[in-house]
């Protein structure tokens, strides 16, 4: 089962003392400028998800790996691994939509309900404690996704 | 995360299963589940509930909205492992 947030933190100062979440007042919100079908997407995963031939993330580093990763455009499920300790990888093995829907993205896309997928997709690690970094590198991504034309990305949390 | 990519000028949906934890966050578009850790989209060839995720995500991204607004989507996993 999962826990509460006050027994969550308490199992990670376990291990990281100075831990706490980071906490937002407000919220920034980009209104779609565009219809829907006129739109590019990407995928964005929190998932550990990469290419077999890039390193992996680090998963011993206590503060958590901010680092991220490039997932092409045409990504398949056989290039793909998972680095990442904190859920089963037993569901992803079996169909990779389960975490990074990108086949039914495209399904989208031949449907006409958006016009395109982006040539990038990101991954990231999550139980990340010290969230500054991730916070830089998600800007860095959102200014290249922004390069690339890119109206909506599609977040999944694992 | 989607907190920076709104910034750069990109409109974001995320999908949860620990609701109390992202409004931590507070992004602007959330699909709330009860799934489990590791299938955020739902269980593996269940390609019609991933679907409707994704439509959910749709109709938010299309919704006029100015704070965080999150959708409670019905899909719930039966037992399988963790739930």
């Amino acid at each position: 089962m999962l826990h509460s947030l006050a027994v969550t933190r308490k199992l990670i100062q376990t291990k990281y003392p100075s831990f706490e979440y980071t906490v937002f007042n407000d919220t920034p919100v980009t209104p779609l400028k565009k219809p829907l079908h006129e739109c590019k997407l990407a995928l964005l995963t929190t998932g550990g998800l990469h290419l077999k031939t890039d390193p992996p993330f680090d998963t011993k580093f206590l503060e958590g790996d901010c680092s991220y990763r490039l997932l092409p455009g045409d990504i398949r499920h056989e290039d793909l691994m998972v680095t990442h300790e904190s859920y089963d990888h037993k569901f992803i093995n079996e169909d990779l939509n389960c975490v990074f829907p990108v086949d039914r993205m495209r399904e989208y896309v031949k449907e006409g309900k958006i016009a395109s997928l982006s040539e990038e997709h990101y991954s990231f690690m999550g139980h990340i404690f010290v969230t500054g970094p991730l916070l830089e590198n998600a800007g860095k991504v959102g200014c290249r996704l922004k390069e690339l034309g890119v109206d909506i990305a599609f977040l999944t949390p694992t | 995360m989607a907190r920076e990519l709104e910034k750069s000028g990109i409109s974001t949906v995320c999908t949860t299963f620990r609701k109390e934890l992202i409004e931590l966050a507070r992004p602007p578009r959330i699909l709330s589940m009860k799934f489990s850790p590791g299938k955020p989209m739902g269980n593996p060839g269940d390609v019609e509930t991933q679907r409707q995720i994704i439509m959910a995500g749709f109709d938010l991204l299309q919704k006029d909205i100015h704070d965080m607004t999150i959708m409670d989507l019905p899909f719930k996993l039966k037992k399988l492992g963790l739930f």
